[in-house]
């Protein structure tokens, strides 16, 4: 396959986490959207469930992770196999946590949309992706592809952040009427 | 589900206050730039052959050659005799030899410097490039030159091995006590031996008592997730479902716990006793769930509060909290001595 038609596959993937990303923007949540693609095939999906959770841990990446367990439970075939063959879509950049969380999961490749100035983990922040100093308890590091569809992303984020965050407590947002 | 534990007294803090608290001080984790020696840079300065002109002369050098980043520097000093002339800061050694100033400003610089009355022939020096940060750093500095020194109260409360008092060592011994204990039951429940206990230090209210659950088949269920989870659980959230035989998992619902003052935002006010040093992973799952301090036990090869990262206090993040490491630490210890 040429480089143009990899790019292609990645863009058009990216369109699939674009649609989960408003999906969330519409549930009053960051607006992130991921999938997980294995054999050609969208097996998980995800969106930011941090308010409906009070969980700030349940990012659209972490949700993905957990269906993908769910499904293989359910079909009864090893989780690490599927892992180690899949690609995770999102439309921003993993943060530090959900890269290490990636690390840990053994997925392979990571593709992304647009950078993620406040948390990144593949290189914004820190690079935990490639940190080849972390033992291997801590997994093993993946390739990060940035910038596919990235002004996409940010425009949604641009929308959500004009908005109030209706779940932040009163002293650090305007008083409520 | 009770949280009515007796508090063990410790006897070593009745003996002898002092010396006890100064042991069992749990290390603060700072960021690098608290510990680092100073970082020195080559400037040219001069001696003022004339005193009188010294208003002078500094009103003339603070014009064309303002000390710029280098602000913490006092621009005079006196020589070992006190009689002895003074010495003055002319300008930095890589301002001239910077190629893009080379033609235009060095060339006037030194005309300009050459033209002043009462300055001695200039030589380079080399002075603190930083700000001093802590009271060990300034007391280095001025080894070299006189600088300005603004100290950060908690920075050097924390530094003192005396931030804690008596009272507060008593509630964080207590507190690591049951992390230690959770990690006991995990062991005892073919877990990994790391248990975490998330508290709220204003209602003295313990909110969640969690233990890794690695073992049970989800790698990403470490004990910080898992009582990051059980703190959502208190406050009627929640992702994760924990089987009946993980009874010691334990959460108190908002009903039970006293009223604060505002509202529950995730851990927001909060603090962290765990066992054993947190991951990358779990470090900034802290960052994202706002958790005030974090105490842990013992160090590990991949820990991100203070072993291989900071993460509490990595520029760019937009929360910080604080770390004390080493709580407790011969017993959590002995909980990985195995390894």
């Amino acid at each position: 396959m040429s480089e143009v038609d990899v790019n292609k596959i990645h863009v058009d993937w990216m369109y699939k986490a674009l649609e989960l990303a408003e999906k969330s923007l519409n549930a009053q949540e960051v607006p992130v959207g991921c999938i997980i693609v294995y054999n050609d095939q969208i097996i998980a999906d995800g969106g930011n469930e941090v308010n409906e959770t009070k969980n700030a841990t349940r990012h659209a990446e972490i949700i993905a992770i957990e269906k993908v367990r769910d499904m293989c439970q359910k079909q009864n075939i090893a989780e690490k196999d599927v892992f180690a063959n899949a690609t995770l879509y999102v439309t921003v950049e993993p943060c530090i946590m959900c890269a290490a969380a990636l690390k840990i999961m053994g997925v392979p490749l990571v593709v992304y949309g647009c950078a993620n100035e406040r948390f990144g983990g593949c290189g914004s922040i820190l690079n935990i992706a490639s940190d080849k100093s972390l033992s291997q308890d801590s997994g093993s590091c993946f390739d990060a592809i940035g910038n596919v569809l990235a002004d996409k992303a940010v425009d949604l984020l641009k929308t959500f952040y004009k908005g109030e965050n209706v779940n932040a407590p009163d002293n650090k947002r305007k008083k409520k009427s | 589900m009770s949280y009515r534990k007796k508090m063990k007294t410790c006897s070593l803090y009745q003996n002898d206050e002092k010396i006890d608290a100064c042991e069992y001080q749990p290390e603060p984790v700072l960021a690098d730039e608290y510990l680092e020696p100073v970082h020195l840079v080559d400037v040219y300065v001069a001696i003022i052959t004339d005193k009188k002109k010294t208003s002078k002369i500094v009103k003339k050098l603070n014009e064309i050659a303002p000390l710029g980043y280098l602000q913490h520097l006092k621009r005079i000093r006196t020589t070992n005799d006190p009689a002895g002339p003074l010495q003055i800061v002319l300008y930095e050694k890589s301002f001239a030899t910077d190629i893009s100033n080379w033609d235009s400003q060095k060339c006037q610089i030194e005309e300009v410097i050459s033209t002043i009355d009462g300055l001695g022939k200039k030589y380079l020096t080399k002075v603190p490039s930083t700000p001093p940060l802590t009271r060990h750093q300034y007391n280095e500095a001025i080894q070299y030159w006189p600088v300005n020194f603004h100290e950060d109260k908690m920075i050097t409360s924390l530094l003192s091995g005396k931030y804690f008092e008596n009272k507060e060592l008593q509630d964080i011994e207590m507190y690591m006590k049951l992390a230690i204990q959770l990690a006991q039951v995990a062991k005892r429940k073919k877990q990994l031996p790391i248990g975490a206990v998330i508290v709220d230090p204003v209602t003295k209210t313990i909110i969640c008592e969690a233990y890794d659950l690695q073992n049970s088949g989800y790698p990403l269920q470490h004990a910080v997730m898992v009582a990051i989870d059980l703190v959502a659980h208190s406050q009627g959230g929640g992702m994760w479902i924990y089987e009946d035989s993980h009874s010691e998992l334990k959460y108190a619902s908002l009903q039970e716990q006293p009223k604060s003052g505002t509202g529950v935002y995730l851990c927001t006010g909060y603090d962290l006793y765990t066992t054993q040093e947190p991951c990358v992973m779990c470090s900034m799952a802290l960052v994202h769930s706002r958790i005030s301090r974090v105490f842990y036990g013992s160090s590990q090869k991949d820990g991100a509060l203070g072993s291989k990262f900071k993460i509490h206090c990595q520029p760019g993040l937009n929360h910080h909290y604080k770390v004390f490491r080493h709580c407790l630490q011969q017993h959590t210890d002995q909980l990985y001595s195995e390894r």
